[in-house]
């Protein structure tokens, strides 16, 4: 199982919205694919229409493997299952924080899912915290859109750093343009001046799209309502890219 | 999907289900989905008896796990003709997992069907797809009088909406759907009068002790004719290898019973029966010899160092084209309307009461005369075997492999009567030894027919003296082979006589 966690430190940068449109491609190319919703927001829930079950808690998630199981619930889609989020996640460090072995409990609750499915997707909080920690650990490939601003490459910076000081692997983080809009020129330049210096960017873009908004209207990934838009070639052109990582 | 199939009554419609269905939820209707399909499986139903079946759909041949109806693994076939063997498929998955199960034998295409899915998604109040309801409309194609559709709905739960699954299914017997546990191209398939699993190569005729060796003597004759009728258009079309060799299996099981089985049934027809028998084995002998030549193929390539084995190529070429003028000549012969004649004729003997009153065995219990019989021929197999000496010439076992031969056709008659695990158990032991003189006797064969192609070269091209070499290489180490057999013939034969196997054999067979 290949874990590919959507993480920012920064929010509205686009993470959740390529979360559901990189699951939704996988599992259409047959792969058993399960989104983990972190973030206590639930906007991936949201998109997929799906609710937790009403016990489900954030302790839940860390300490009863039995209750994850039965809380993860199937999409409209085939092969793409969802372990809905819970506004109860905003409590996941406190909880992580009074556990024995806080740095790896992740791993342990994502173990059984090796069985089922070849790919997860992490929809992460934005935030740097103990629960991020556990993901940078858990996650084989971190995928971090950034918006071509001084301040989004600022946050993105900062992970960098972290990393390095915490020693996680580095590799591991795979930054790509989120929310380009090719008019501005400050997103030109920035991308410009980006891409001399730091290789590990990939090569598509995610463009601003009205479209990508509209996903809160449809709820439901790009490729449905709009599957000819430059959006959507942007999300199918990115899933090649990170597939082959 | 299997267990959440249901079958609609008489008198349901689909429009009467959908609308009572929507009186209570709020369902989408997907796109109409046509599909046509094709099921394959071996004549004696391997994939069935596996769990498994094959479809054909969209240019795909795909293995599917009967009991959840899982697609295990698929495979591209693009040619106009349908597959047949195994190694007729590219090397995948699909092809490893079934060839182990098909071995030799062929598919055969036994259902086309039409399948038009209309899926309707019952949603919530989110609108969120929770489960999705398939209206299925299947329809034989190949056999078009058998006009009639099958109706059938499937439930299809998804993960996390159990109670909507749970709600719906106890509501669907009051709309008149009927669940069935049959999965879904069974059900089609019996509708059309298949029936999976019915014929197999394994001799299976039940008897009771008590009854007359009359009675269990044409109910084994019956069974046998049976399986000569069924695998007769196989070896006209020339479906597999397999149809000839369960069709003359059949005639040497009858032939072994009309022998071996004194005095019950009337001297008129067992005279006739063992003169008409005999003869159409014999049509077929080279047939199967050519077969089992072919069979060995691989086997042959391997045994051979790398530079000889060029000069099979010419050899196996030759016995191709003998075997395609032979199989005819076998067809027609199987195609003769004299043919037909003898077996109803032994049908309706089979089938009359006997006039011929003094027949010593006719009234006599099944189970005595089949102790009496078996135990008879176990003895006399322990004392010639008793005399095989190392330097005994190779004719006496040959001898024994016959008498051995006659022995397990009555144990297979009569397995019926005994304690299962034992006959088995006892009937494992005998074929262990058959094994070893059966080995032995197919290399004894094949040396005569390699010695026989060698005698028919006698040209002095290139070709023909690769071809000697390789033969003579083969001639070589079949040879040795027998050799070794012949020694292993010792161990193997102190195993099945050994005095606890002798007393076994008393207990179960000596009952006076």
């Amino acid at each position: 199982m290949k874990t590919i966690a959507l993480y920012s430190i920064k929010g509205g940068v686009g993470k959740t919205a390529a979360c559901v449109n990189l699951a939704y491609l996988c599992a259409q190319e047959n792969h058993p694919t399960l989104i983990c919703d972190l973030d206590p927001q639930g906007s991936a829930s949201y998109y997929f229409r799906v609710r937790a079950l009403k016990k489900f808690k954030s302790k839940h998630l860390l300490t009863e493997p039995k209750k994850v199981d039965e809380n993860i619930r199937a999409t409209d889609y085939e092969n793409l299952d969802i372990l809905p989020s819970d506004i109860s996640y905003r409590n996941l460090d406190i909880i992580l924080d009074n556990l024995k072995k806080p740095k790896n409990t992740m791993k342990q609750v994502f173990r059984p899912f090796k069985k089922n499915y070849n790919y997860l997707f992490l929809d992460c909080p934005p935030n740097i915290t103990l629960s991020s920690e556990n993901i940078f650990d858990v996650a084989d490939i971190l995928l971090v859109p950034v918006i071509p601003t001084t301040l989004s490459m600022l946050t993105y910076e900062k992970l960098i750093e972290f990393f390095q000081k915490k020693s996680f692997k580095l590799k591991k983080i795979v930054p790509f343009f989120s929310m380009v809009e090719r008019r501005k020129t400050l997103h030109k330049t920035t991308i410009e001046e980006i891409e001399n210096k730091d290789t590990s960017f990939l090569e598509s873009q995610i463009p601003y799209s009205a479209m990508i908004e509209k996903m809160g209207i449809y709820r439901e990934p790009v490729s449905l309502f709009g599957g000819a838009s430059v959006a959507n070639k942007a999300y199918q052109a990115l899933w090649r890219e990170v597939q082959d990582l | 999907m299997g267990q959440n199939t249901y079958l609609l009554k008489d008198d349901v419609t689909f429009t009467q289900l959908l609308q009572n269905l929507q009186n209570t939820y709020t369902l989408k209707a997907d796109k109409k989905v046509q599909t046509q399909s094709s099921y394959f499986d071996t004549f004696d139903w391997r994939l069935y008896r596996n769990g498994r079946r094959i479809f054909f759909s969209d240019d795909q041949l795909n293995l599917v796990d009967l009991e959840n109806e899982n697609i295990l693994a698929s495979v591209v076939w693009e040619k106009r003709v349908d597959p047949r063997f195994y190694w007729d498929l590219a090397e995948s998955k699909l092809r490893d997992l079934i060839s182990p199960l098909l071995t030799v034998r062929a598919l055969i295409p036994l259902l086309k069907m039409d399948r038009q899915r209309q899926t309707y998604r019952m949603l919530n109040k989110d609108e969120k797809t929770v489960l999705f309801i398939h209206f299925d409309t299947f329809q034989v194609t190949q056999i078009p009088e058998l006009g009639s559709q099958i109706l059938l709905v499937d439930i299809q739960p998804l993960r996390g909406y159990k109670s909507d699954a749970h709600n719906i299914q106890a509501l669907l017997p009051s709309l008149g759907l009927e669940h069935t546990a049959v999965n879904e191209s069974i059900l089609v398939m019996k509708s059309v009068g298949l029936m999976p699993g019915a014929y197999s190569s394994k001799f299976k005729v039940s008897l009771k002790p008590d009854m007359t060796a009359e009675t269990a003597l044409r109910k084994i004759f019956l069974n046998l004719l049976e399986t000569i009728q069924n695998n007769r258009d196989g070896v006209v079309q020339d479906l597999d290898t397999e149809f000839l060799h369960d069709y003359r299996v059949a005639i040497r099981r009858t032939r072994a019973g009309l022998n071996q089985i004194p005095a019950v049934l009337p001297d008129e027809w067992v005279n006739y029966a063992k003169r008409e028998f005999s003869s159409l084995g014999g049509l077929s002998n080279h047939l199967r010899d050519l077969d089992v030549y072919l069979l060995e193929e691989d086997n042959y390539r391997s045994l051979l160092p790398e530079p000889l084995r060029k000069g099979l190529h010419p050899l196996f070429k030759r016995l191709a084209i003998e075997r395609g003028r032979e199989q005819q000549k076998v067809a027609q012969s199987l195609k003769n309307p004299d043919l037909d004649n003898m077996l109803s004729q032994w049908n309706n003997w089979l089938n009359t009461p006997a006039e011929q009153g003094d027949l010593a065995n006719a009234d006599r219990p099944i189970l005595e005369l089949a102790n009496e019989l078996i135990l008879i021929r176990f003895q006399m197999i322990i004392r010639s075997g008793n005399k095989i000496k190392s330097t005994s010439p190779d004719e006496k076992l040959h001898r024994l492999r016959l008498q051995c031969k006659k022995l397990r056709y009555l144990m297979e008659f009569f397995a019926s009567l005994y304690p299962q695990a034992e006959i088995l158990y006892l009937i494992k032991q005998l074929k262990q030894l058959q094994d070893n003189l059966g080995k032995f006797n197919d290399l004894f064969v094949q040396q005569n027919q390699l010695g026989a192609s060698l005698q028919k070269i006698n040209q002095k091209t290139q070709n023909m003296v690769e071809e000697a070499a390789a033969i003579g290489g083969l001639l070589a180490v079949l040879n040795l082979k027998q050799q070794q057999v012949r020694i292993e013939f010792k161990r193997k034969y102190k195993l099945f006589s050994s005095p606890g196997n002798q007393s076994k054999f008393q207990q179960l067979f000596d009952k006076k």
